[in-house]
């Protein structure tokens, strides 16, 4: 869900910096090059990047330095990609939360039923 | 596998191997600059990260002329302490402070010193035999080493609380990563909670950089500081650094920051999102609006590696963590690994910088008295031995009266005191950590959580999951996480890890070193089903048959499954799957299913 950005650029100037444009399931977004992609995202107002596999609550990014694997996104159809290791390149598609919508059986990917 | 001995480095670019028989002449810094080629794929040393512990490493071993590659996952040197300060500017550089840009002239050093540096570069495995296996640009390399040191530093120490997973919920070392690395602030007045000298030095950070702090929750309890007193005498050799942290809090004090002293009972409310921060503080429930709250309480050691490769780890209990046991230049019970930084145990940048050159100097020791003493004592076959023994001359020639066994080579007894005079330094500064350690030991409530709080993240077990499975008779890591897949998700245990041995040893009222940790296994990072299959040689050329797997085969393998992929892998090879079939790996077992994990599926 896109809110109001947990964080913004420290400084004014940044918005004159080079862009490159990406996009974020399917919509363009103009982001600074070479960014941060997780920081990316975040200065964009991307609240939940996935849901957790195990019972679906919404989750982001929590390091910022890949020991959470939290910031899990689909990147030019790489899936679990961790986007705070990932730096943005002009026309890359990033795709959020396809998981577990566009998989097999519900019992496989544990939907069903809670596990004690 | 046989291990070729130093001498024994062919030219890949012209350069000359050793001589054998020749220890490092004196000055070391004299030394011949031999830079690394970068296509060599055997090296006679490793290292792995580039914090300041890694960079010294590299730049000591490099300086005696050794054959030095460098390994990180981020694009440019400077580990997490000094991230982005090869691209840092003159605004961020003040707001970061001082000791940020000490990373500068370091980073400026390394990239120097003629050792190979490979960045974006993920380690997903690393043999006791020191071979390592990286994935660089989409494709999987194989290194070797004579030696390899581990500087991999540390990570935060998981921060269980109730909400503690809701978006918006990130750690200060998070924060101070988005600042130092994209220059990203918060858009709200920041809450920072917890204890540790981290948390005031970012909010000194924001200070600086005039964002507004809506207040500061300290978790510390309130004992802390007269048990911290007891280690007084150690002040002196870190007065400087009391000072300094000292005046950080009195700075924040003058802004008038809110500061909540022995907070208790911290929840992260919210459903979709964190809404704020409830605590109990002075008598009171008190209840922060924000949907950013900043969590940390101390780092520990990043111990990925070394639990991988089966080292003996022993339990600090004043730091409350997993420590690689090691000796006195921080060599490693596996032949041939040493370990430097806060890695080895939270030391600090400082200390991580003269542990790194130890390590460094050690190795170059280890080298001369190999290619010296090896050959002529007969020794053959395992490099492994010629290590051992190298090591275990160099111990006996550290002797205090200044004695060394080469005592006619003046090189070498440069090489010696060098040594010795690190580890003294080191001894003194690792005397004043142990006062902050006491006094900013975390609470136990922050570190032992209650039933409902989420433990691991990965796969959403609660601590009463496993409580429940403690109360069935499990009593280790390795059984929980087979009960209720506690510690089989992607992150490996790195953010549940300390948190079930804790639990664990809690609940049994037994020691933490009698409980251990999980077991783990390589990949320590995801891998592709194509990377796996498409490992080469790092030297040009020598690629392996490629497996005819298409690139429709994306499959990312989480560690759990590794034996099974690598499996999956060869199996597809031999297979000659058509290029058009998709080789798909089942990366979720669940119970009762008939299907294991692992088992290449033609889609």
């Amino acid at each position: 869900m896109i809110a109001t950005a947990l964080i913004r650029p420290l400084q004014a100037t940044a918005a004159q910096a080079p862009h490159i444009t990406l996009y974020l399931d399917g919509q363009p977004l103009r982001v600074p090059a070479n960014a941060n992609l997780a920081a990316a995202l975040m200065t964009h107002g991307l609240r939940a990047f996935r849901h957790n596999p195990a019972g679906g609550a919404p989750r982001a990014p929590y390091c910022m330095m890949g020991a959470c694997f939290e910031c899990l996104v689909e990147v030019d159809g790489i899936p679990n990609t961790q986007s705070c290791l990932t730096r943005v390149r002009d026309g890359m598609r990033v795709r959020t939360s396809t998981w577990p919508t566009d998989t097999a059986s519900p019992q496989a990917i544990g939907l069903t039923g809670i596990v004690e | 596998m046989n291990m070729p001995h130093p001498s024994d480095h062919s030219a890949t670019s012209g350069h000359s191997g050793h001589q054998t028989g020749q220890a490092p002449t004196a000055p070391t810094h004299h030394a011949e600059r031999r830079d690394t080629p970068a296509n060599a794929s055997h090296l006679d040393v490793v290292v792995i990260g580039a914090g300041p512990a890694g960079m010294q490493a590299a730049i000591a071993a490099a300086a005696h002329g050794l054959r030095v590659r460098l390994l990180d996952d981020q694009p440019e040197p400077g580990g997490q302490i000094y991230r982005a300060i090869t691209r840092t500017d003159a605004m961020r550089s003040a707001i970061l402070g001082p000791d940020y840009g000490d990373g500068a002239a370091m980073a400026r050093t390394f990239a120097q010193c003629g050792a190979d540096y490979w960045g974006d570069t993920a380690v997903w495995q690393i043999t006791r035999e020191r071979q390592v296996h990286v994935l660089r640009h989409g494709a999987s390399h194989v290194l070797s080493a004579d030696h390899i040191v581990l500087a991999t530093g540390a990570m935060e120490r998981p921060f269980p609380i109730p909400g503690w997973t809701l978006p918006g919920v990130m750690t200060a070392g998070a924060a101070q990563i988005l600042l130092k690395s994209e220059g990203a602030v918060p858009a709200h007045p920041a809450v920072l909670a917890g204890c540790g000298p981290l948390l005031y030095l970012l909010a000194w950070q924001y200070l600086q950089a005039g964002i507004p702090i809506q207040a500061i929750v300290q978790t510390t309890p309130a004992g802390n500081l007269a048990r911290a007193l007891r280690h007084l005498p150690a002040l002196a050799a870190g007065w400087a650094d009391l000072k300094k942290g000292l005046s950080l809090i009195r700075a924040l004090k003058q802004r008038k920051v809110p500061i909540h002293r022995h907070a208790t009972d911290l929840h992260i409310t919210g459903d979709a999102c964190a809404t704020g921060l409830q605590f109990t503080a002075g008598g009171k429930r008190i209840l922060l609006e924000s949907p950013l709250i900043l969590l940390h309480q101390g780092v520990v050691p990043n111990n990925q590696a070394t639990w991988a490769l089966r080292a003996r780890h022993d339990w600090n209990a004043l730091q409350h963590a997993w420590v690689p046991a090691t000796d006195d230049c921080g060599a490693l019970d596996v032949p041939g690994f040493y370990l430097a930084g806060d890695g080895a145990g939270i030391v600090g940048a400082s200390t991580a910088a003269l542990q790194g050159r130890l390590a460094g100097l050690a190795i170059a020791r280890d080298s001369a008295q190999a290619r010296a003493g090896g050959q002529a004592d007969g020794r053959t076959g395992d490099q492994a031995d010629n290590l051992t023994e190298g090591r275990a001359i160099a111990r006996t020639s550290n002797r205090p009266d200044g004695q060394t066994r080469s005592g006619n080579n003046p090189g070498a007894a440069a090489l010696d005191a060098d040594i010795r005079q690190l580890q003294q330094r080191i001894r003194k500064q690792r005397a004043f950590r142990r006062f902050l350690d006491a006094l900013y030991e975390p609470a136990g409530d922050t570190r032992i959580p209650a039933d409902d709080t989420i433990v691991c993240r990965c796969e959403n077990v609660t601590a009463g999951d496993i409580r429940l499975q403690l109360r069935n008779g499990s009593t280790d890591p390795n059984q929980v996480k087979s009960f209720t897949r506690c510690g089989m998700g992607p992150c490996q245990g790195r953010q549940c890890g300390l948190t079930v041995t804790e639990l664990i040893a809690s609940h049994h009222g037994v020691p933490e070193s009698s409980v251990g940790y999980y077991r783990l296994r390589p990949p320590l990072r995801p891998i592709t089903l194509a990377e796996l299959a498409s490992e080469q040689d790092a030297a040009v050329g020598t690629a392996q048959p490629q497996a005819t797997v298409s690139a429709a085969a994306k499959e990312v393998i989480p560690p759990a499954q590794a034996a099974q992929a690598d499996h999956a892998a060869q199996t597809a090879q031999k297979a000659h799957a058509a290029p058009d079939c998709r080789v798909a790996l089942a990366v979720h077992t669940q119970p009762g299913t008939a299907q294991p994990a692992g088992q290449p599926r033609h889609v």
